[in-house]
């Protein structure tokens, strides 16, 4: 027994290659052949010596055979066949290095390409949100169709809840103004119900996390700090925790904060909002905006039971009002799915489209190797081990066109991560780090290998099939296309090609026609406007009445200053809010949803928003002023059609604004019609695609808040002598009050620009992905007919010996190739449409058929197909046919 | 007889590695075509192996540490790989000749009776 477990050993050893070598194996195998023929000769009467040699070397048999034997003695068979086809497949490679370059490289690129598309949706799309369990963490909603949420949300008996729910994560967003510099320093913080530290995971790398005793006392606040505050502000320095921090926060402006910071939160932190440079523990009553659900609860039952909870116990619910929990992932996967999916499968169509010409490739090669095949299967080689060895080709090709794929997108990822977490405007859960390879990127990238492999291997298989010995030996020294099948194949797979290239084309028109439409698109005012952000605080602004002061001084300051118009909005332009119910003040109450700001009588003339009828409220805008409005005029158009808007008198609900409390519903009389102006669409990148916008404008000084926007020309700020707008703007403000700060300066044209570049960059990578389908597809196209052609030169031959002009031939291939392109362009149409579907969800303006557009792009690339046709039809009609005959 | 024969029938590959070992035993260190030469002229002619039969098997046996192989050099001055018998070797001739022997004798004992 001892001995066969020495025998495996050895195979074992030999087969990794420490065995005897086949020059050793030769060597004893001619030797035997000498040693019998010396002893044949020796033994043979004489003159008989030549017939006793050749007798002696048949009964020792074939050197070739004996290796066979010996080789499968000496190491183990399986193995040692793999290393062999391994082998063999590369002297593949390096005998038409060409084809195999072109192979690798194209497969390389496209599956580089797939895999860096399929790495940032790995990170975004398919990795789990960075918390423990996320798939129980769910996100509260409250729906009331034109009405603000209802008060009183936060103070509901949360807590009953508690046998489905695990944590309630309740936050309160607040900026935090730093103090002790030249102006308050705003810095983006939140408080946190102590659900948020479990519910989401929070750790601090340094110092400690927040405690009970934290939430419950009052006195000096705990805070922790993000990494990032820690290492900007703080250098990183790590004497930083008990380190007191002068603030105060704008939520609780009366008195400066005594933050006092207890730990650093761990660098891969991230939160659905960006709020997290500061973390305070809230030590009130919160809406649980986010909930961790027991193991086990379903997220309707828990919308039912949030419902429930609320028409119990809010002294008021407003009609039609709902609470949806939903997974926190699903939502926020399904804010950003249609983008991606838009992306996908253009990148996917490229990738095929690449592979199908490699197929396309390899089926002509293996046609080419009809002839060695055969010669194979006559030297005694079995059909299974042709196909092993034809499959181990193909896979050699694709792991190597995948080793190069991934490496490069791991290059391409990290060179471009922070471009592309600014162009999607979020960043990556999880970190850079979710986007290096993980067990699902690799996991994928084996079954592409596999899959490819597959493909690679089975279309030569089929197609070119393994010939059967006579036919193969006969016809493979012929100028045969190898056969029906492999032509069909060949055809298939270019008119498929084609039919991914169209629909891509079309996309990509339709892409950069919305995108052009959108660079035109007038947001109804003018963009070189700067905005700057000013908070004020409470315990030197108690009322509406000092607030209005302070921003009226600061418009008349600024305007003084800059001698052009200013003006003050808590509300971005462009910024889709939520709209509110309207209705006419007349006894029809004809109602209308609408946007309700409120703004300084300056306002439309700062943003250039033409007064179409009556006036701004000038007199109006100051605490005290009699209830006006200023409406859209689309709004006018809805409410009072045919009729003249001003002198009108709109009902507007009071929003469930703080320092207000009004009652429900107010009556303002209309004293102005302003033009329509755009807003940034709340679904897709860009301007919204419904150019109706209806807005009312209430007059802001009559009850400022705390916050607002001030509008200025861009020109303005170098009146304050600072090189730097965003300074110039914290020195004005400054110089007005010290209780003020500014928070955020930007131009109007920057917050354009960018939602305009969303768009833009899609247009971009759409059209280079379609360019580079239907390259390859032409190039597809091309190598089909010119082979086609080569392998028909005989039969042009003699159709040219026995009279065809070559025209005639010309003719015969375009017909051919013709039909190719007819039937991949009407595969395409489809594809065409179901592209534009997707697309249509996600941009403005697309429409799913543009038939203008599709016929552009059919024309396009059937005269691409055509040109590329005609190249290879052409050298056809040249072949001489004495030279082709002869040649056989 | 070829290599499927052999292949084929289980008992004469056990059968080979006997008759190697014992030529090995009774003429000491040989080469491959000394072997296969012994056993042809011993068997009167009927045994004739060829090299792909008689080197795996003599494979085997070396892979098993029965027989050790050295290239050396033939009283005709040709390089030829010479196999010897290891201890191994000639304990396992040993137990498989007793075997052979009780089977022959069993038989014959079967066949005999009448």
């Amino acid at each position: 027994m001892t001995g066969r477990v020495r025998e495996w050993a050895r195979r074992a050893l030999a087969a990794v290659g420490r065995g005897r070598s086949d020059a050793d194996l030769d060597e004893e195998l001619h030797a035997h052949l000498a040693l019998a023929d010396d002893a044949a000769r020796h033994a043979a009467a004489p003159g008989a010596e030549a017939e006793a040699a050749r007798s002696v070397r048949v009964r020792a048999g074939g050197v070739d055979q004996a290796m066979e034997a010996l080789r499968d003695q000496r190491g183990v068979p399986a193995l040692s066949d793999l290393t062999r086809d391994v082998r063999e497949a590369s002297r593949l490679f390096t005998r038409t290095p060409g084809v195999a370059a072109v192979a690798v490289v194209s497969l390389a690129l496209s599956l580089a390409l797939g895999l860096t598309v399929f790495r940032v949706l790995n990170a975004y799309l398919l990795r789990p949100l960075p918390y423990p369990d996320a798939d129980r963490v769910h996100t509260v909603t409250f729906m009331t169709p034109g009405q603000p949420w209802p008060n009183g949300l936060a103070e509901l008996p949360w807590e009953s809840l508690d046998d489905i729910v695990e944590h309630r994560i309740g936050w309160d967003l607040d900026l935090y103004y730093i103090l002790g510099g030249e102006y308050p320093e705003p810095v983006e913080g939140t408080w946190i119900t102590p659900g948020f530290i479990d519910g989401l995971g929070l750790r601090v790398v340094h110092g400690r996390m927040l405690t009970a005793a934290d939430f419950a006392v009052a006195g000096p606040t705990p805070v922790l700090i993000s990494h990032r505050l820690w290492m900007t502000r703080f250098h990183g320095a790590a004497d930083v925790l008990g380190r007191p921090i002068r603030a105060y926060a704008n939520d609780r402006p009366e008195e400066e904060e005594a933050l006092v910071v207890v730990g650093v939160m761990a660098p891969d932190f991230w939160h659905v909002n960006t709020y997290t440079s500061i973390v305070a523990p809230l030590r009130a009553p919160s809406i649980p905006y986010m909930v961790k659900l027991r193991p086990g609860v379903d997220a309707r039952v828990a919308s039912e039971r949030v419902e429930a909870l609320g028409r119990a116990s809010l002294p008021q619910v407003p009609e039609g009002w709902r609470a949806e929990v939903a997974s926190t992932q699903s939502r926020y996967v399904a804010s950003i799915t249609p983008l991606f999916t838009a992306v996908a499968a253009a990148t996917g169509l490229v990738v095929l489209i690449a592979c199908a010409n490699v197929a396309v490739l390899l089926l002509a090669r293996a046609v080419r190797r009809r002839h060695e095949m055969a010669v194979r299967l006559a030297l005694g080689a079995s059909r299974v081990r042709l196909a092993r060895l034809l499959t181990t080709e193909a896979w050699l090709l694709a792991a190597t066109a995948m080793a190069a794929a991934l490496a490069l997108s791991g290059v391409v990822t990290a060179a471009t991560t922070t471009a592309l977490e600014a162009q999607l405007g979020r960043r990556v859960p999880g970190g850079a780090g979710a986007l290096a390879s993980d067990p699902r990127l690799l996991a994928a990238a084996a079954v592409i290998v596999v899959l490819v492999t597959t493909v690679l291997a089975l279309v030569p298989l089929l197609a070119a099939s393994l010939p059967s010995l006579g036919t193969g030996l006969v016809s493979a020294g012929r100028g045969d296309t190898g056969g029906r099948t492999a032509r069909r194949w060949r055809s298939a797979l270019v008119a498929a090609e084609l039919a991914g290239a169209l629909a891509l084309l079309s996309g990509a028109a339709l892409m950069i026609d919305s995108t052009r439409r959108l660079l035109r698109e007038d947001p109804g005012m003018r963009d070189d406007v700067l905005i700057a952000g000013v908070g004020l605080r409470q315990r030197a602004f108690p009322d509406a009445a000092e607030r209005a002061r302070f921003f009226a001084r600061v418009i008349d300051e600024f305007q003084r200053k800059t001698g052009a118009p200013v003006a003050v909005s808590p509300y971005w332009p462009l910024q889709p809010g939520d709209p509110l119910t309207v209705s006419t003040g007349d006894s029809q109450r004809v109602t209308a949803r609408a946007a309700v700001v409120s703004v300084s009588a300056g306002y439309f003339t700062t943003l250039g928003i033409p007064v179409l009828d009556g006036a701004s409220f000038d007199a109006d805008d100051r605490p005290g002023g009699a209830p006006v409005v200023v409406v859209s005029q689309s709004l006018a158009n809805r409410l009072w059609p045919g009729a003249r808007a001003v002198g009108q008198h709109l009902r507007v609900p009071s929003g469930n604004d703080d320092a207000t409390d009004t009652p429900p519903a107010r009556l303002h009389r209309v004293v102005g019609v302003a033009g329509d102006v755009r807003q940034l669409s709340a679904t897709g990148p860009g301007l919204s695609a419904d150019p109706d916008q209806l807005d009312a404008y209430l007059p802001f000084l009559q009850d400022a808040g705390r916050y607002g926007y001030v509008f200025a020309p861009e020109a303005a700020w170098g009146a304050w002598g600072a090189d730097d707008r965003a300074v110039a703007m914290r020195r004005a403000v400054a110089l007005v009050s010290a209780n003020a700060a500014v928070t955020e300066v930007r131009t109007l044209g920057a917050v354009l620009g960018q939602a305009r570049d969303r768009p833009r960059r899609l247009a971009w990578l759409l059209s280079t992905l379609a360019l580079a389908a239907t390259g390859l597809a032409l190039v597809g196209v091309y190598g089909v007919l010119a082979y086609a052609v080569r392998q028909r030169e005989r039969e042009i031959g003699i159709r040219m010996a026995v009279g065809a002009a070559p025209a005639d031939v010309t003719r015969l291939f375009m017909r051919e190739g013709g039909r190719l392109i007819a039937a991949g362009l009407l595969v395409g149409l489809v594809g065409a449409v179901a592209l534009g579907r997707t697309l249509e969800h996600q941009v403005f303006g697309v429409t799913t058929m543009q038939p203008r557009l599709l016929a552009l792009a059919v024309v396009l690339l059937g005269a691409c197909g055509t040109l590329a046709l005609w190249w290879p039809a052409r050298r056809a009609a040249r072949v001489g046919p004495a030279q082709v005959l002869r040649s056989e | 007889m070829s290599n499927e024969e052999v292949a084929k029938a289980g008992v004469l590959q056990g059968t080979l590695d006997l008759m190697i070992l014992q030529t090995l035993q009774a003429m000491g260190a040989q080469h491959g075509y000394a072997i296969a030469a012994r056993l042809e002229q011993v068997s009167s002619g009927a045994l004739k192996l060829n090299m792909g039969t008689l080197y795996p098997g003599l494979m085997r046996l070396e892979q098993r540490g029965l027989v050790k192989g050295t290239w050396g050099v033939t009283d005709r001055s040709r390089r030829a790989r010479f196999y010897a018998l290891t201890a191994a070797g000639r304990r396992q001739l040993a137990a498989e000749r007793a075997d052979w022997d009780r089977m022959t004798t069993l038989i014959r004992a079967v066949l005999d009776q009448s």
